[in-house]
């Protein structure tokens, strides 16, 4: 692999030495010089966790060839501040709280810094404006805003340095008190370690080839190219499982690659450990895998005929069917002044956690194999590599890594059986870091639904009778279908007193992308239904939606949905707190004319605005 | 991921030329803002060159020329300098407007206007704005060791999805266009995120009035055909024309028949009507002379055709 030399100025001082000459800059800061406070979020340029200074102008390092910037002067995260001497930015971002994963935010204090140094008077519209090419996934941007506003005002002096001591100490409830975040300065200063940052002595490089098929057959699977290259270590596939290889967070459905036959495109089918990334990814093109295609199931609908079936030994492909009834619906229908149906659907939905999947695996010095990722469930995910790799549990351990953002989207265990497989074959650390396309191919979504909806009200907004059918794609693999079918049956109905109500999810099998865990598990999708269903009743029975959930909300001593009695119930304290909040303009959903009332007051949000925002950055124009 | 062996950053043309007559497998990049994120899964996936040549710092391609009638910007000009510099603001409104929608801070800090205009994107948003600025484009045209310098208008110069009239060897050098310091512009653009957005509708407009009629308009579209072009039919309509809601409105209708997309075209022709309407309307918003009544036009515009305020 041909060498560049570079001479260049990094954090103040001036290195001089040689890297891989198609490295990029972001590269080289993590690679070469371990300043991993830099990271990788999408590697395109999108998400700007790798943003830097290249003589004073801030870039993306992943955008940015190394060998361009030879002869510059570079500023990263790690020359801003350290813990226990931190930036007023760091400070401020420390205050607010602006540091949930924390995984974007280096990028972000970098884009703080870089705005505020452009002009340290900057307005909030031109806060926001610079920082336009950092994404956050966690803090919805409020927490950054506030921060940089902070750090701003002190360093034009026109508040107090103390503000950054300013934390409300917790008297009789912690609840509404500002308290100090402990993990805070290691985020905002780019101390903190996650998944990818780490490095092993003798680290072998994981990479995996996957399926570019939605169903087939895998006749065969020829290795002897790639193993022959130099630099290759091992390889592996589902025969180097000397377990049981099945596993799954309800259904142990999943093989740690893909057996016999791949059932998505992103399947993992083998599995390469290297010297180094490139070598492993130069394998992969030369790995030949003959498969015989088979029949596909894309669409829900046609997986409940059971005509093509994804898992063979099951006979079906429902996943899980959560049947709800109370009451009588027929009666309930019977009664009411209005029925309205409809239909409506949802799709799959990426995470995007900022931290692409990540992680370390090593045999100890004891034999205990041994994973470091950010895994959102490490306990379940030991006791199933137990079962996968034959071992007694107490050689299994799982260390969880700081959690780059999850979203439920690293509660499924993805690719740590492939990183055991690959230690306990080698013997050395195995390190495996997805490039983010790799991570939204392979990885499980929000689940896709399909809901028909029929409700029954009277003319006073009462719900007399509701009946719902939701119909949700789980993809190739169980992963965590059952328990989303549970909740979205549970919960999807809403916060109201249904009398008579039938309720069926149905999570199915197909070719697709496996859909697993997501924030509210299940809810949303139906939940999305229901609501909708509640203002489209508002508008037909002219009723203020405020006011027809407040006749239908849950109240003490009610029954849910599965007959669990309520001993409390906040819904209309909480829409009370909420209108007054809102400065709701009543009337139906369709009452109001092209304009809103209730926005743009001293104390209310402002409607949404587009467009460019030329003006505000005038005061940086031809410095 | 984009693997090479050599990275070549040449510092004048004459050591460009002898350079790609030197050495072979090579890729020309400036400001690698759009080979990076090519070279990956789901685009072209893992590339390699033998070598790269980055002509960003070549001193010919680094300049700007402000004259009375003309503007040359050199091809390695940075979106961000077109942003920030207080003469381009004056005297070429359109292109500070096309860049606060393009992509972020960061990125225009390296992307290069030559490298927007050669990508030759359907969706590229400085090629509609040189296009109402009249832009000709330099090209050094490499033979052996000499460099000859040919000039193109912008039409001559893209050629379609991707391709432009360049040989193999030659390169954008920088532009000449119009200088429209008694003009006033308007960009309109929609896509998805604010920032490092693709344009999904974007159009550019100059105009110039004169005793409340349009002595001068030009305005092009890109995002919704395969090579961004004007609207001429739309232009020839309005000049010398008065500025009238009916003839805005009238003028709007004229040329929907442009949009060429695979996708979505109800949606983009109802916005392209109403960003040529739109932009008008902002470009006129800038005009200070007090014979115009431009709250009468969006009255009678909201009144009779469509929303037009925001």
């Amino acid at each position: 692999m041909s060498e560049i030399k570079l001479n260049l100025s990094i954090n103040g001082k001036n290195i001089k030495r040689s890297t891989k000459s198609h490295y990029r800059l972001l590269d080289f800061l993590r690679e070469d010089l371990d300043l991993t406070g830099t990271k990788e979020g999408c590697g395109a340029g999108e998400c700007g966790t790798c943003s830097v200074f290249v003589n004073g102008k801030l870039i993306k390092s992943c955008l940015m060839p190394v060998a361009k910037v030879n002869g510059s002067k570079i500023e990263t995260v790690e020359s801003l501040g350290t813990p226990d001497k931190m930036s007023e930015v760091q400070k401020a971002f420390c205050l607010t709280g602006a540091s949930q994963c924390g995984f974007c935010i280096p990028g972000m204090v970098m884009a703080a810094t870089s705005t505020l140094r452009n002009n340290p008077k900057s307005s909030l519209e031109e806060i926001k404006e610079e920082m336009g090419g950092n994404i956050c996934r966690c803090t919805g941007y409020q927490k950054i805003f506030e921060a940089v506003e902070i750090a701003r005002d002190v360093i034009n002096k026109k508040q107090n340095k103390n503000v950054f001591d300013k934390y409300y100490k917790p008297e009789n409830s912690f609840i509404g008190a500002n308290v100090k975040r402990i993990d805070a300065p290691s985020k905002v200063t780019g101390n903190l370690k996650y998944a990818a940052d780490m490095k092993m002595q003798n680290m072998l490089h994981m990479q995996v080839l996957r399926s570019d098929r939605p169903h087939a057959k895998i006749k065969k699977i020829d290795l002897s190219k790639a193993l022959k290259l130099k630099g290759v270590v091992t390889a592996v596939t589902s025969d180097d499982v000397p377990g049981i290889d099945n596993f799954g967070v309800f259904v142990e459905d999943q093989p740690v690659l893909a057996k016999n036959k791949v059932r998505y495109v992103g399947e993992a089918i083998v599995a390469v450990a290297a010297e180094s990334v490139e070598i492993a990814k130069e394998a992969l093109s030369k790995i030949k895998i003959i498969y015989e295609d088979l029949p596909c199931l894309f669409k829900s609908e046609e997986a409940l005929k059971n005509k093509i079936l994804i898992h063979e030994d099951y006979k079906t492909n429902v996943v899980k069917h959560i049947p709800i009834r109370k009451g009588n619906i027929d009666e309930g229908f019977a009664k009411a002044d209005v029925i309205i149906e409809d239909d409506f659907s949802t799709q799959p939905v990426d995470h995007a956690y900022l931290e692409p999947m990540a992680g370390i695996s090593y045999v100890d010095q004891d034999g205990v194999l041994t994973i470091v990722s950010p895994s959102q469930n490490i306990t379940h995910h030991r006791h199933m590599m137990a079962k996968i790799m034959n071992l007694p549990i107490h050689k299994v351990r799982f260390i969880m890594s700081p959690v780059g953002g999850g979203f439920g989207g690293k509660e499924d265990m993805i690719y740590q059986g492939m990183l055991a497989l690959l230690a306990m074959k080698t013997r050395l650390p195995i390190k495996y870091v997805m490039s983010r396309e790799e991570d939204i191919v392979s990885t499980a979504k929000r689940h896709p639904t399909k809901t028909h909806y029929k409700m029954g009200l009277l003319n006073n907004g009462k719900i007399t009778a509701v009946e719902i059918k939701t119909l949700s794609d789980g993809g190739a693999y169980g992963c965590s279908t059952e328990g989303v079918m549970r909740k979205a049956a549970i919960l999807g109905a809403g916060p109201y007193h249904i009398e008579n109500l039938k309720m069926d999810t149905i999570g199915v099998y197909t070719n697709n992308t496996p859909s697993g865990a997501f924030r509210s598990f299940g809810a949303l999708q139906t939940e999305f239904a229901t609501e909708s269903m509640m203002d489209l009743a508002s508008e037909k029975l002219n009723l203020d939606p405020f006011e027809i959930r407040r006749v239908n909300a849950f109240k003490k001593g009610d029954l849910t949905h599965t007959k669990q009695k309520l001993n409390s119930a906040s819904i209309n304290n909480v829409l009370d707190e909420l209108e007054k909040l809102c400065k709701w303009d009543k009337g139906s959903s369709n009452h109001r004319g092209e304009e809103r009332k209730d926005l743009n007051s001293s104390d209310n949000r402002e409607s949404c605005t587009l467009g460019a925002r030329l003006e505000t950055n005038r005061s940086r124009v031809s410095k | 991921m984009l693997k090479y062996d050599n990275y070549y950053i040449p510092k004048t043309l004459k050591e460009y030329a002898k350079m790609c007559n030197s050495i072979g497998n090579y890729r020309i990049v400036a400001g690698c803002t759009d080979t990076m994120p090519w070279a990956r899964e789901g685009r072209a996936g893992d590339v390699y060159f033998k070598n790269i040549i980055d002509v960003s710092k070549i001193k010919e391609l680094n300049y700007m020329k402000f004259a009375k009638k003309n503007i040359s910007l050199g091809a390695a000009t940075s979106f961000q300098d077109i942003f920030l510099d207080k003469k381009i603001r004056k005297n070429l409104k359109i292109l500070p407007q096309i860049s606060v929608w393009f992509a972020d801070d960061q990125i225009r800090e390296q992307a290069t206007l030559g490298g927007n205009i050669v990508n030759a994107s359907p969706a590229a948003d400085s090629t509609p704005a040189l296009l109402s600025l009249n832009a000709k484009v330099i090209i050094g045209v490499i033979k052996g060791d000499k460099i000859i310098k040919k000039t193109l208008t912008l039409k001559e110069f893209v050629r379609g999805r991707n391709k432009v009239a360049l040989g193999k060897k030659d390169l954008v050098i920088g532009f000449d266009m119009d200088n429209l310091n008694d003009y006033q512009a308007c960009f309109e653009k929609v896509g998805h995120r604010r920032s490092l957005v693709i344009s999904t509708v974007c159009v550019a407009c100059v105009l110039k009035v004169k005793n409340n009629k349009f002595e001068d308009i030009r305005i092009s579209v890109s995002g919704v055909c395969e090579i961004p072009q004007r609207l001429l039919k739309v232009e020839k309509f309005l000049i010398g024309k008065q500025v009238s809601h009916k003839n805005i409105f009238e003028a709007s209708l004229l040329e929907l028949n442009v949009i060429n997309s695979r996708t979505r075209k109800d949606y983009r022709k109802q916005v392209l009507q109403n960003f040529i309407v739109r932009s008008i309307l902002k470009s006129l918003e800038k005009n200070t002379s007090k014979n115009l009544n431009l709250n009468f036009i969006k009255d009678n515009l909201e009144k009779e055709y469509l929303h037009v305020r925001n």
